[in-house]
């Protein structure tokens, strides 16, 4: 007798932490839909609104029409950041954005791990790997996806003194093997509001610049363009000014 | 509007709180020792899922009608979710969707009383999944897909809600909390007895982590449970207490083994979709598919027995 295939390596081969990621899931469940709509509702009309007042300063509108796929890249400082800069995008572009998140963070338990799946749409970022998945699963989905706007903090890790630090080499790999151009964000006030180590954001003002988009290139002149965009809008932001 | 439905009963606190000082004791032990070896490490995982999982249940279990039913109706949904995980027709949403419909219906009918709906469903659904291949125009797979929308109905839809006719019974709910404490019990009793030191596997190929010597320990001490805690049933009568040990033990051991044999063939040990800790809905469940009906018509026919002699 010919033996049932069952076609449940989604579910029954991935570790929990790569089911929801989009080349294995075929599709987004309805239960998924359910909880980011509440979470998106939480976001931009409570938490982004009334305890944090959230400014975009700028537009998304150019690169949604022009850039499928995109890279967001941003300075980071805080927790606040992936966030702010979910709540800052419309939510008629949300089906697009992922965030290359930290794995031994994000993932490290099951009310993160069921968090970071089904709210921030977490791509895991294993940086203790030493076989560069995390580098491989992430180009594989900037050029299996038609659509996609991966968040990405070229820092590596949260700022501790305030300062934007130089970016690892990462980026520049994903843009220029894919052929992925970059969006500039600037996040202001991100630090004072949440810093490393405090338990919870203080409430404030924090301000998303939208910048230009870069095509792909090395990750010295992504930096270069990147810090004299920033310089324009506040000085004195980086460390090896 | 009353909303504390069995909270409001003593029997039904005092077995919450004898439930939680379990719970609270076992996972002390296991705290301590869950970083001595593989074993207890999966022990301290299988704990965890039902610390959370088992206040919930109580929780809603013990609100006023129809929160009960219809955290059964969750319960069995949020299993078949998994069960088409597993099996690989979790994307086909026509059939999926079908099978969720018609488990929906079937806790309707036992709901509002309508018996001869619930009976029916079962071949309502054998026909319109046939049907399917025809409205996709596609016939690749679809007898599997068919099959596995039924066994899915049959075990969630079907077997699984005859907690929910136990419900409807005067103080229902209590005969379902002392089925579940009995069945967890047991299954506690025969993995960890097995596992320390059992020695004679009778069949190893489907379940190599349960003993004879397990399994007879297991349905003693269940047995001795089922007696100890027997103030939990409306009934005080010594037939009720022993037919409920007797399934629990061997109705949820063979549950338990069934269910064994659909994850081997299927490649997937657990989908572990939800719940926390370790394993899934269905690991919850499993043996309560096979218990529930099974206890359900058993304490029917004592009643009417009792009654009429």
């Amino acid at each position: 007798m010919k033996e049932w295939k069952y076609e449940n390596d989604q579910w029954a081969k991935l570790p929990p932490h790569l089911r929801h990621v989009p080349i294995h899931a075929a599709n987004t469940s309805l239960s998924t839909r359910i909880v980011q709509w509440c979470w998106a509702f939480f976001l931009k009309r409570i938490f982004f609104r009334f305890y944090i007042r959230l400014k975009v300063k700028g537009s998304f509108r150019p690169a949604y029409e022009k850039h499928p796929r995109l890279l967001i890249i941003s300075n980071h400082s805080s927790h606040l950041d992936a966030i702010s800069i979910a709540s800052a995008i419309p939510l008629r572009y949300w089906h697009r954005q992922y965030a290359a998140a930290a794995k031994d963070y994000f993932f490290s338990n099951a009310f993160k791990a069921y968090f970071s799946k089904h709210c921030i749409r977490a791509i895991p970022i294993d940086r203790k790997g030493k076989n560069g998945s995390a580098i491989k699963l992430c180009i594989r989905l900037l050029q299996e996806l038609e659509q996609i706007w991966l968040i990405l903090f070229p820092e590596g890790t949260r700022s501790t003194d305030g300062y934007i630090h130089r970016f690892k080499r990462g980026v520049s790999v994903f843009a220029q093997k894919t052929n992925t151009p970059i969006l500039f964000l600037y996040l202001e006030n991100a630090q004072n509001l949440w810093p490393k180590g405090a338990g919870f954001a203080k409430p404030g003002k924090l301000t998303v610049h939208v910048g230009e988009v870069q095509e792909p290139a090395d990750i010295d002149t992504i930096y270069t363009n990147y810090k004299d965009w920033v310089n324009t809008i506040e000085t004195g932001r980086f460390k090896d000014d | 509007m009353q909303i504390w439905g069995a909270w409001l009963d003593p029997v039904y606190q005092q077995t919450v709180l004898g439930v939680i000082a379990y719970l609270s004791v076992l996972g002390s032990i296991l705290f301590i020792l869950r970083k001595k070896n593989q074993n207890m490490k999966t022990a301290w995982l299988i704990y965890l899922s039902w610390f959370f999982a088992a206040p919930v249940v109580c929780l809603f279990l013990g609100l006023s009608d129809p929160i009960p039913h219809l955290s059964i109706t969750l319960i069995a949904i949020l299993a078949m979710r998994e069960f088409f995980q597993m099996t690989g027709i979790y994307e086909d949403y026509i059939f999926v969707w079908t099978t969720y419909i018609f488990l929906s219906i079937a806790s309707a009918a036992i709901y509002l009383e309508h018996y001869y709906v619930y009976n029916l469903l079962p071949m309502l659904l054998f026909g319109l999944l046939f049907q399917i291949p025809l409205l996709k125009n596609e016939f690749k797979n679809m007898l599997q897909k068919t099959s596995l929308c039924i066994v899915a109905f049959l075990f969630f839809g079907w077997a699984f809600l005859h907690m929910g006719f136990i419900l409807k019974w005067e103080n229902g709910i209590r005969y379902i909390l002392y089925i579940v404490i009995l069945t967890e019990f047991y299954d506690t009793i025969i993995l960890s007895w097995s596992k320390l030191y059992g020695k004679i596997n009778y069949i190893e190929k489907i379940a190599p982590r349960r003993s004879l010597e397990g399994l007879f320990l297991g349905l003693a001490l269940t047995m001795l449970l089922a007696r100890g805690i027997r103030n939990i049933l409306p009934v005080d009568h010594d037939a009720y207490w022993i037919a409920a040990g007797l399934i629990a033990s061997l109705i949820g051991g063979l549950g338990d083994i069934s269910m064994g044999v659909i994850r081997r063939d299927i490649g997937v040990k657990d989908v572990g979709a939800y719940v926390f800790g370790r394993g899934g809905v269905i690991d919850r469940v499993d043996r309560l598919i096979f218990v529930a009906p099974i206890y359900y018509y058993t304490i029917v026919i004592l009643r009417d027995y009792y009654i009429f002699q």
